[in-house]
């Protein structure tokens, strides 16, 4: 029986006077992959950005870990060991591959370690220390975005669409990288893409209009081909 | 029309720079506060001014113009601090009111100056051993501007460095291009905020210490310089450190050479420039495009 | 009050009557002013009011952040000193002018508008104002330097401080009720629209660069002329016409009376005019308590007096009210 590390108690958030998180309530338990699906503007974005503390829910609890983060800074729930991947990328353009990483490691271990350990896993960053992260490609972008995201040692990563804007390889490379971390890593991840959710993930919830609509496994949701056009609106 | 010699030009150039350098200590900390922040710290240009004042009060007091650098940048220091934790950092992601906060604090820190110093113009005393004028054929050159020049050139390297070697200057860099992703690192920006403009205010004390013996001390002060401060950051695009020095410089050039030529529209120098970048580049030479 | 309000009819708002009020109270002043010192004061204050009026146009109803309104001013208080006061030129063709230099001047600032927004605007505005005050200090041949320039008129209706006076608040009051039209009128809904989201209102079809230049050009046009009506109240003229006070005093009228409302810079502009140099009798200190009455008012009422309930307001405010509210339940609960 896997320990919870995430648990979200009948959240609530707003958005200006706008209630985009209607009471949802989520779990997450250590070492699994899960996902949250759902179309564009359910919200998913939103229950991201909430664990991390950057849209602080006006009711309901977070708890990592048992211990509740709702309210905290968002530096203080990244030293928990959580990290956002967030679907923009926001790589810093201005500085280098390794200036970027450098700034997310926060010396808990030796740098020189860390980055071995990085490219074991995106071995194509490694000659691309020196570059400007403005210079980059968009899937050596979100390398560097999953990596930074590693190079400490975290607990949780909140993942945004990871898939999004990647050619067909790379996304196969992803893949493959999410897949050897799991286990050491807990994911929660936000996804369009069925098929990467599904290769992925242990357990899925949908959110619609910023309510749970569906949890269990990806599976059901996608042999059930009623369910799945009724909740994703898009042929799975 | 009077000839210019290349002597002369030199002795030209030497007082363009010290004057561009003394603007651009103070255009610094407002570039960096707005580009970090978004904050358009108005009231900076006070804390020059009661950098001047607090230097000339500890070096007259103490006999030590050095000393009263160093009090200056202190008492900068100190009223950065007060600014930033009481008034500007409540008003976080308010721009209006930021603006509008800024503008009160300039009235009332001027105010102070009144009433602590009086309204008269005080002419004050370049430091002992760079009292005498070096002449650049018929252009007679303070050497206190050497000096000044010098720290100028000191800082700029220093700052240079500060921020592309150490991990505080890392951090600056990228919470200036993101500052929530830079949070979500782990990283307090409220600290980083401090920091920036700590560093800033300091800045703008130095500026002004140094700037007492070539201008005077005068409750004046501090809004002639707010427009110099406003012209330099408009032209090099604000929230660029190094578009601040390029436009501080270009402008000090410009002014002392016009001047040299024709005294009365050395004013309209500055003026002139910024209409011109506003027509071709709004955001600045060195600014990024909104 | 609501006696009176209900006398009256609903055609007139609460605020509407304090106005009329105080209209009356100045047409009688001169009747029963100690002396001309007085009327010199509350012709001051309308010539404030008029200002603050062209200000809240742009700032409170179009959106348009400018910190360098005291520009229009100034331009308008040098050319009725140097055309009327040097040249010698006839009065109405200085108005015109005046008027004209005005809707010039709106039109450079809706110019600038197009390519700046926000801080950047306000950055500039800032700037330009505050070198055309370096510059009247410097031009001594046209402006008179840092001396001024005193304006001689021979002895007629224009130098008699009563009708200047009444002058001023005829123009006060014709200029209000024009701009209360204004606003309420679909051109002022749509300025009203703008200011809240420009973006939308140019979406959904609207030329919002013509209603901008529309708004600046009467907000220029309204400040130069209250700057001309200032030289001539006083009939002297220094750079200080384009003083940073001036701009922060305007901000400050309009933050304590509320901007967007067209009656509460009014009200602003008569506080501060009049309470400041009342006060500035028995006090060197009271730039000083204007500072802080300002930082106060922004830090913790932004919607001015006028509409004090509608701010955001502050923890131990709502914390003292409820404490209030329960003492004043108990006293009537024990009756």
């Amino acid at each position: 029986m896997h320990r919870s590390l995430l648990q979200i108690e009948e959240v609530h958030t707003f958005i200006g006077p706008f209630h985009i998180l209607q009471g949802i309530s989520l779990e997450v338990a250590e070492g699994t992959a899960t996902v949250v699906l759902g179309r564009n503007g359910a919200g998913k974005t939103t229950m991201l950005r909430s664990i991390m503390g950057l849209y602080p829910p006006r009711m309901g609890r977070i708890l990592l870990q048992s211990t509740p983060i709702n309210g905290m800074r968002p530096h203080e729930i990244a030293s928990k060991g959580v990290a956002y991947v967030p679907e923009d990328r926001w790589i810093f353009t201005g500085l280098t591959v390794e200036e970027n990483l450098r700034l997310a490691w926060r010396g808990r271990s030796k740098f020189g370690e860390k980055l071995e350990f990085i490219f074991s896993i995106f071995p194509g960053l490694r000659h691309l220390l020196k570059r400007d992260g403005g210079k980059l490609s968009g899937g050596e972008q979100q390398m560097l975005n999953i990596a930074r995201a590693l190079i400490n040692e975290n607990v949780l990563l909140l993942i945004d669409e990871p898939s999004k804007g990647l050619a067909p390889i790379l996304i196969e490379q992803l893949k493959s990288a999410l897949n050897k971390l799991k286990g050491q890593v807990t994911f929660l991840l936000v996804e369009q893409n069925i098929a990467l959710a599904s290769a992925l993930a242990d357990r899925c919830y949908v959110l619609d209009n910023g309510r749970i609509v569906y949890q269990g496994s990806v599976g059901e949701l996608i042999h059930d081909k009623e369910l799945g056009q009724k909740l994703l609106g898009v042929g799975v | 029309m009077v000839t210019l010699s290349p002597a002369m030009a030199a002795g030209l150039v030497i007082t363009g720079l010290c004057n561009g350098m003394l603007v651009l200590l103070t255009a610094l900390g407002f570039t960096m506060i707005f580009g970090l922040m978004g904050i358009a710290h108005f009231a900076h240009s006070a804390v020059f001014m009661w950098g001047a004042y607090i230097g000339w009060t500890v070096a007259k007091v103490s006999g030590d113009f050095y000393l009263g650098v160093l009090a200056a940048m202190l008492g900068t220091a100190a009223l950065g601090l007060i600014l930033q934790r009481g008034f500007l950092m409540p008003l976080l992601g308010e721009p209006l009111r930021q603006i509008l906060v800024s503008l009160g604090l300039i009235i009332f820190l001027g105010e102070g100056i009144n009433l602590i110093w009086g309204r008269t113009a005080y002419f004050v005393p370049p430091p002992p051993n760079l009292k005498h004028f070096i002449f650049f054929g018929a252009v007679p050159v303070l050497s206190y501007r050497f000096f000044v020049t010098g720290v100028g050139i000191v800082v700029i390297l220093l700052l240079h460095l500060l921020l592309t070697k150490t991990r505080i200057g890392l951090t600056v860099r990228a919470a200036t291009e993101n500052r929530e992703m830079v949070e979500c690192l782990g990283i307090n920006t409220h600290k980083v905020f401090s920091i920036v403009f700590m560093t800033g205010s300091i800045l703008a004390g130095l500026g002004g210490a140094l700037a007492a013996p070539v201008l005077g001390v005068s409750p004046q002060m501090g809004y002639m310089f707010l427009l110099s401060v406003l012209t330099v950051v408009i032209i090099g695009g604000l929230g660029s450190i190094w578009g601040s020095v390029l436009a501080s410089l270009l402008i000090g050039l410009t002014q002392a050479f016009v001047a040299f030529f024709y005294p009365q529209a050395a004013a309209a120098v500055s003026i002139g420039l910024m209409a011109l970048v506003l027509l071709l580049r709004p955001h600045g030479l060195l600014g990024k495009p909104i | 009050m609501r006696y009176l309000t209900a006398r009256l009819g609903t055609r007139f708002t609460r605020m509407e009557v304090i106005l009329l009020v105080m209209l009356v109270f100045s047409v009688l002043l001169p009747l029963f002013a100690p002396s001309r010192y007085y009327v010199r004061l509350v012709t001051d204050a309308f010539i404030f009011a008029i200002l603050a009026l062209s200000y809240d146009v742009a700032l409170g109803y179009t959106g348009v952040i400018s910190l360098g309104h005291a520009w229009f001013f100034g331009l308008g208080a040098y050319a009725v000193g140097i055309l009327l006061g040097r040249v010698g030129l006839p009065l109405p063709i200085v108005v015109l002018i005046v008027v004209g230099m005005g809707i010039a001047g709106g039109i450079v600032i809706s110019v600038l508008t197009l390519r700046l927004k926000g801080i950047y605007l306000a950055m500039v505005t800032l700037a330009l104002c505050e070198f055309f005050y370096i510059l009247a200090q410097k031009w001594e041949t046209l402006t008179g330097g840092i001396e001024g320039l005193a304006i001689f008129l021979p002895q007629g209706w224009l130098t008699d401080p009563i009708l200047i006076f009444y002058l001023t608040l005829v123009l006060l009051g014709v200029i209000y009720v024009f701009l209360r039209r204004a606003v309420n009128s679909p051109v002022g809904r749509v300025w009203v629209a703008m200011r809240e989201n420009e973006i939308r209102c140019k979406h959904l079809g609207y030329d919002v660069v013509s209603y901008k230049m529309l708004s600046l050009v009467l907000s220029g046009a309204l400040a130069t002329v209250a700057g001309g009506l200032y030289a001539l109240s006083i009939r002297f003229v220094t750079p200080s016409v384009f003083a940073l006070s001036v701009n922060f005093q305007l901000v400050l009228m309009c933050i304590i009376g509320g901007a967007g409302t067209l009656h509460g810079p009014i009200i602003g502009a008569i506080i501060l005019r009049l309470l400041g140099p009342l006060v500035g009798d028995y006090t060197r200190y009271w730039e000083l308590i204007l500072g802080a009455t300002y930082l106060v008012f922004v830090l913790f009422f932004p919607w001015g007096i006028v509409r004090v309930h509608q701010s955001p307001r502050p923890k131990f405010i709502v914390q003292l009210q409820r404490w209030y509210g329960s003492l004043r339940k108990q006293s009537v609960a024990k009756k």
